[in-house]
């Protein structure tokens, strides 16, 4: 197998040199605003928050929400692009995702049946995959194209490729987004895999709670101490790193990075402490809808995942981020729908039994409602002289194709939005177009000059 | 302590054998001439591979001895991993010698590596310490208890060829940094307080502070259902309950029991049992947040005071539960005993309950206790007295500090960033304890403490001090060790072997056995994918799981302490169980949650690790077991070949649990397909043989669906295999194998080298010599420490990017 990003780690240390990062020249992006608070420290007390303003949010409000950065995208002449990639753990039953026919006169398959009124605004695509297998070790190659290795590295999601391009104009470069959990689909450049928000807590804090005047000294004081430690560790690793042999001096490059990057990250934390954050009055509301207590457990992991949609369409209408990931997990709890009486993990083990299947359907078909909700909220808000809809690519799948058999093949593609032809159902011969062609053409929707990624080497024919 | 002069003749072959390795390239004198290697081609390969046919597009008959090309080496190296891995000449084909075999192989490699077309990768010279090995050593360098996780923010480590201590998978992240820094500040909170000793308090928690559900009075909360969250328990809340800060505290509980032999729904056995346990506050709490003190017995009707010492983290509160009360809310029990309708009328039947009870009185904790002020961390760094605020005393508090930290001689130049750090920082105004935290922070964070780093061309004594510790303690030298290395005495192999001796001794040693255990036999993804809980409730009871794991490694802490046969490993007339594990055996005569030595009977289906369920559950999907998992986990940790992964391009197993098809009606596909076949004819019997035990190890007769069980297979080598028994009758045939298996397994453990990198002449000395002895663990320890392989630096192996990855782990799941 070719290796699809040979030179990673010693690129990127080459590119952003050490001095560079010492002589506190500016550098490329990759933010993560208040990257020194833990997202431990930052759980609070849902009560902090508006309490029982149990109300969805109307529509207005969030047209009369807006920012600086809000403000000036709205007064810039071609509004941003983004991505949002949605993937789940389990895949999709896929005899009841994928349509019969192809074309635009289709049967709406069963597990589509939530998005029948939005079928002008998405395309279904069977036939993609990434040549990988593994099962649920292969599910990793979600947005990566490949599957993971200690050995190989070389991981980097298509978000993260997006993030390191266009992300250093938001206050989050990107928002990888969880259910409950810390997991996410996104790997960075490094290889190595982030993070998950999955608590809407946390993450409405990261996006909308206000940093107070005496917060902002002590974290500026706290971000300095942060850089001088920083400065002196990196001192210290320079006199190791000399002492190394060249080829021993591979491995110990990670760390540097880490440590260039860390410092970046907190010179542009600082930049951002001190913009005020986007005014949060509608996002109190979505908060106080969320669910109480770990929403990673089945019964409460659909109105987790409703909560994170919501913030999120929020956090991209507030222009904090323009690219994000939302990891829909696995595990084995049991979700709280009439019919379900099994847990998730077992179902997807169905063995064919029709009982089985229909319990299993009756979990993802809430997935599709919950994403035709999402894509309702983007196409009813404005974006400039479109929606935000129109400027967002919303992207669903999963790295499994079919969990029964632990498959990595012919995996589940739906993309909405993002200003693409929609309406259709096509059909790609298996096994013979990776699904990262499709990336590349969403890479270049977003304005990224590429013509690969990952085994992808050009854009998907057919879908423009 | 074992006499010297023995350890001596122990050691002496393997030097001699390594001092033969390291003289001029194998290849130079060639004691196997090609024409031989051309015999052994044209006897075995060539009818598949020849003039006439060339199965896969590979011709060995016109194969020349050139390995400048990169062609024919490859082709070379393509041979030498088929007879490597024994997938070649197919089993319909007659076996060749397994010594000719051998000579083969040990000549193409050593043709490989003269033209540096081995496929080995560079070991990293510098490894950063696995999160285990982070936490020992904050534990012993700031003496503090760190059984609190402090990386436990860390991104998981992974592994390679099995293991958490081969530099290769051991990334750093912008992610780890920040988290370092975290824990690094922690840590040293936690270790380092200046000051006067904080006062002692006591506080008292009394009824009304207990959160609901539970029925409370002003003088008792009463719990009549068992211990889960979401379940009764006393736990206080609110803006009353006590805010500890972190320490060492006496909890003392007063409470008593009542009803304890009521017969009826929610009737117990024995005595009321009380769970103490200390975490968040909060209703819901996270998984694995709340840890369980202890679990004492509760007298009947006589109201005592219980006392135990916990260490409490900043917030947290103790909890009361009932740990052997009814294992449903007190809603079902209601519903259970009374019927459906009474659910509406809970709370008079709570009022006068009848059945077993725990009442709890009051709790009250005192601290934060220390026993030595100052800490005894604080007072390593920084003597007894109020340290001094000079530059010189600083300067040398940081070079003892950084000395410790960095685990070798440090000099004045090493500690100069950290002295500008501290200077800058007190410059800016803050105070010198702030300062000097901020400063041991950075020496916290920085590589030369993170990092294992041996970048001599020979391990220098400091290295292989590091070496010895990191092997059997997963941490920081001793003051021992410290000194043998500023000695330079470690080189020698009879100091080593002494060494090791005393450190299994040392109870740290503890570390080696569980974390070996963990990653050679998977220990550590027993939990991973528990059984369905619908379908195998039994398995949730009364700590199953924990007593499985704590089975396998009392199991081989036994044999290491014993210094047994490892042939006990495959098989052994006894094992380690509580009473709980017993049940799960059906093995009778075994009372107590303790664990205990216990002889089997030789007709009792266990003995050896396979019988273990510790293994046999974790190598099951929760729902059914796969003879494919199980045999790729015999060959992989048993047999020392893992076999690859299933080739791109083949489609996956359907499964099909309806009932109508067996487990082995869906693997004969492997058996018809060549493809398949070439692999799963060695897995597949093997996993077979264990089938009469079910996904959580238990033996069963029949499948759930009544089919009957064929256990039966045929090994590759044409062996019959029926069962359980005869499997580990053939695994003690193969012993040598298996040997050879854990001694690799062993030397990538110690040196953090990739198996590929393991010299294989090194690891067959290793096992030569042990066999003298009758092959027994610790001798192995000792020998792996004394051999020339655990002193050989990093990155012997000649770097080459392999064209392909190596299969890391089997087909899975």
């Amino acid at each position: 197998m070719p290796r699809l990003f040979p030179t990673g780690r010693h690129r990127s240390y080459d590119e952003f040199s050490l001095s560079r990062a010492i002589t506190g020249q500016p550098l490329p992006n990759q933010a993560h605003a208040e990257s020194h608070m833990s997202l431990r420290s930052l759980r609070l007390n849902r009560r902090t928050f508006l309490r029982g303003a149990g109300v969805s949010i109307s529509l207005p409000l969030l047209e009369a929400m807006s920012s600086g950065a809000a403000a000036a995208t709205r007064a810039r002449a071609v509004a941003p692009k983004r991505l949002v990639c949605i993937g789940t753990e389990y895949g999709m039953h896929a005899p009841a995702f994928f349509p019969k026919t192809t074309g635009t006169d289709f049967a709406m398959p069963e597990l589509l049946a939530p998005l029948e009124k939005h079928r002008r605004r998405w395309t279904i695509i069977e036939g993609l995959d990434h040549r990988v297998g593994g099962g649920h070790k292969g599910v990793q190659a979600f947005l990566t194209g490949m599957r993971f290795s200690f050995n190989r590295g070389g991981m980097y999601s298509l978000d993260q490729y997006a993030a390191d391009r266009i992300g250093s104009e938001t206050r989050f470069a990107s928002l990888p987004l969880d259910i409950g959990g810390s997991n996410s689909w996104s790997w960075n450049r490094y290889g190595v895999k982030l993070q998950g928000i999955g608590n809407p807590q946390v993450l409405f804090d990261r996006l909308f709670r206000q940093t107070s005047a005496i917060e902002q000294r002590r974290r500026r004081r706290e971000l300095d101490t942060r850089n001088s430690i920083l400065d002196a560790v990196l001192a210290s690793a320079r006199r190791i790193d000399r002492e190394l042999g060249p080829a021993d001096r591979h491995r110990f490059r990670e760390y540097l990075n880490a440590i260039d990057e860390t410092e970046r990250r907190l010179k542009r934390a600082g930049y951002w402490l001190k913009q005020p954050k986007p005014s949060s009055a509608g996002s109190d509301a979505a908060l106080a809808a969320s669910p109480r207590g770990n929403t990673g457990r089945g019964d409460k992991r659909l109105d987790g995942m409703r909560s994170m949609f919501d913030l999120l369409a929020l956090a991209l209408q507030t222009d904090s981020t323009r690219i994000a990931t939302l990891h829909i997990p696995g595990g084995n709890g049991r979700f709280q729908i009439d019919g379900v009486n099994d847990g998730y993990h077992s179902l997807s083990h169905h063995g064919q039994d029709l009982e089985k299947i229909s319990q299993l359907k009756l979990i993802e078909i809430e997935y599709s409602r919950e994403l035709a909700r999402f894509i309702d909220r983007l196409a009813d808000t404005r974006d400039g002289k479109a929606t935000l809809l129109e400027n967002t690519m919303v992207f669903f799948g999963s790295g499994m194709g079919n969990a029964s058999s632990h498959s990595n093949r012919n995996l589940p593609v739906l993309v909405a939005g993002g200003g693409f032809q929609h309406g259709r159902s096509l059909k790609y011969e298996p096994g013979k177009t990776p699904l990262c062609n499709l990336y590349v053409t969403m890479l270049q929707r977003l304005g990224i000059e590429t013509g690969s990624f990952g085994n992808g080497t050009s854009t998907l024919t057919g879908f423009a | 302590m074992r006499p010297r002069r023995f350890i001596l003749r122990l050691v002496m072959p393997v030097v001699a054998a390594t001092a033969m390795l390291l003289a001029p390239a194998a290849g130079a004198a060639d004691p196997q001439p090609f024409s031989s290697v051309r015999g052994f081609l044209a006897k075995h390969c060539v009818a598949c591979h020849g003039r006439n046919k060339q199965e896969g597009k590979r011709r060995f008959d016109s194969l020349r001895p050139e390995f400048s090309s990169q062609a024919t080496a490859g082709t070379w190296h393509d041979i030498l991993d088929q007879l490597r891995a024994g997938t070649m000449p197919p089993r319909d084909r007659p076996r060749p010698d397994p010594a000719t075999a051998r000579k083969v192989v040990d000549w193409i490699t050593g043709r490989l590596r003269a033209s540096g077309h081995l496929r080995t990768r560079p070991n990293d010279a510098v490894r950063r310490l696995n999160r285990r090995e982070y936490n020992n050593t904050l534990r012993d360098l700031l003496l503090i208890d760190t059984s609190y996780d402090p990386a436990a923010g860390f991104p998981d480590d992974d592994r390679t060829d099995g293991f958490d201590t081969v530099g290769a998978s051991l990334v750093f992240s912008p992610a780890l940094i920040r988290e370092a820094m975290r824990a690094a500040g922690d840590a040293i909170d936690r270790g380092v307080k200046f000051g006067p000793r904080p006062e002692v308090r006591v506080q008292r928690i009394l009824p009304r502070e207990a959160t609901r559900p539970v029925y409370r009075t002003d003088e008792y909360v009463k719990i009549v259902t068992g211990t889960g969250d979401g379940f009764q328990q006393f736990r206080p809340g609110g803006k009353s309950a006590p805010q500890l800060v972190q320490g060492e505290y006496l909890l003392r509980i007063h409470a008593t029991a009542l009803h304890t032999t009521f017969k009826g729904v929610g009737q117990i056995d024995g005595p009321v049992r009380m769970k103490i346990r200390v975490g968040p506050p909060g209703k819901t709490a996270e998984a694995g947040s709340r840890r369980t003190i202890r679990i004492v017995d509760v007298p009947e009707n006589q109201p005592r005071t219980f006392t135990v010492r916990a260490r409490f983290e900043a917030g947290q509160v103790p909890i009361v539960s009932f740990a052997n009360g009814h294992p449903g809310s007190f809603k079902n029990l209601v519903k259970k005993r009374y019927g459906p309708e009474a659910r509406q009328n809970r709370a008079p039947i709570m009022k006068a309950y009848d059945g077993p009870q725990l009442r709890v009185f009051w709790m009250e904790v005192e601290g934060p206790l220390y026993e030595r002020w100052p800490l005894p961390g604080h007072e390593r760094i920084f003597g007894s007295e109020i340290p001094a605020e000079d530059r010189d005393s600083v300067r040398s508090t940081l070079l003892k500090f950084t000395t410790r930290a960095f685990r070798r001689p440090v000099t004045g130049d090493d500690i100069e960033p950290f002295l500008a750090l501290y200077d800058r920082l007190r410059s800016r105004g803050d105070t010198f304890q702030q300062a000097i935290r901020s400063t041991l922070q950075a020496v916290i964070c920085s590589p030369g403490f993170l990092y294992v780093h041996t970048n001599q061309a020979q391990l220098d004594d400091y290295a292989i001090a590091n070496r010895l510790s990191y092997f059997l303690w997963s941490s920081m030298p001793d003051e021992r060790l410290t000194d043998l290395a500023r000695r330079g005495v470690l080189r020698r192999s009879e100091v080593r072997t002494a060494e090791a001796t005393r450190m299994l001794a040392d109870p740290r040693s503890r570390a080696f056995v569980d974390s070996f255990t963990g990653q050679w036999l998977e220990l550590n993804q027993l939990g991973e994918m528990p059984p369905d809980p619908k379908r195998f409730r039994d398995y949730y009871r009364g700590e199953l799981e924990s007593a499985m794991r704590m089975e396998s490694r009392r199991f081989f802490a036994h044999v290491l302490d014993k210094n047994l046969d490892v042939a006990h490993f495959l098989d052994a007339d006894f094992t380690f169980l509580n009473q709980r594990l017993a049940e799960h055996y059906e093995i009778e005569g075994v009372e107590g949650p303790q664990f205990r030595r216990v002889q089997l009977n030789p007709d009792t289906p266990r003995g050896g690790l396979l019988g273990q369920a510790s293994i046999l559950t974790l190598t099951s999907n929760g729902t059914v077991t796969s003879p494919v998992v199980r045999g790729v986990w015999v060959l992989g940790n048993l047999m020392g070949s893992t076999p690859d992964p299933p080739p791109a391009g083949v489609a996956e197993l359907e499964p099909d649990t309806r009932g109508a098809t067996t487990i082995r009606d869906q693997l004969d596909r492997h058996r018809n397909n060549k493809r398949c076949a070439v692999c799963h004819r060695h897995i597949d019997p093997l996993g077979f043989a264990l089938e009469h035990f079910d996904p959580t190890g238990r033996w069963r007769g029949r499948y759930d669906k009544r089919q009957p069980i064929d256990s039966s297979g045929v090994l590759d080598d044409g062996r019959q295999v029926r069962g359980f028994a005869e499997l580990k009758r053939l695994l003690l045939e193969d012993k040598d194998r298996f040997v050879d298996c854990l001694v690799g397994k062993l030397l990538v453990y110690a040196t953090g080298s990739r198996a590929e990198s393991i010299d294989p002449k090194q690891a067959r000395s290793i096992v030569d010599d042990s066999k003298q002895r009758g092959t027994k663990l610790a001798d192995l320890v000792r020998l792996v420490v004394a051999s020339d392989q655990f002193v050989a630096p990093a990155s012997a192996a000649t770097a080459t990017q392999p064209k392909s990855p190596p299969a890391s782990s089997g087909p899975r799941r």
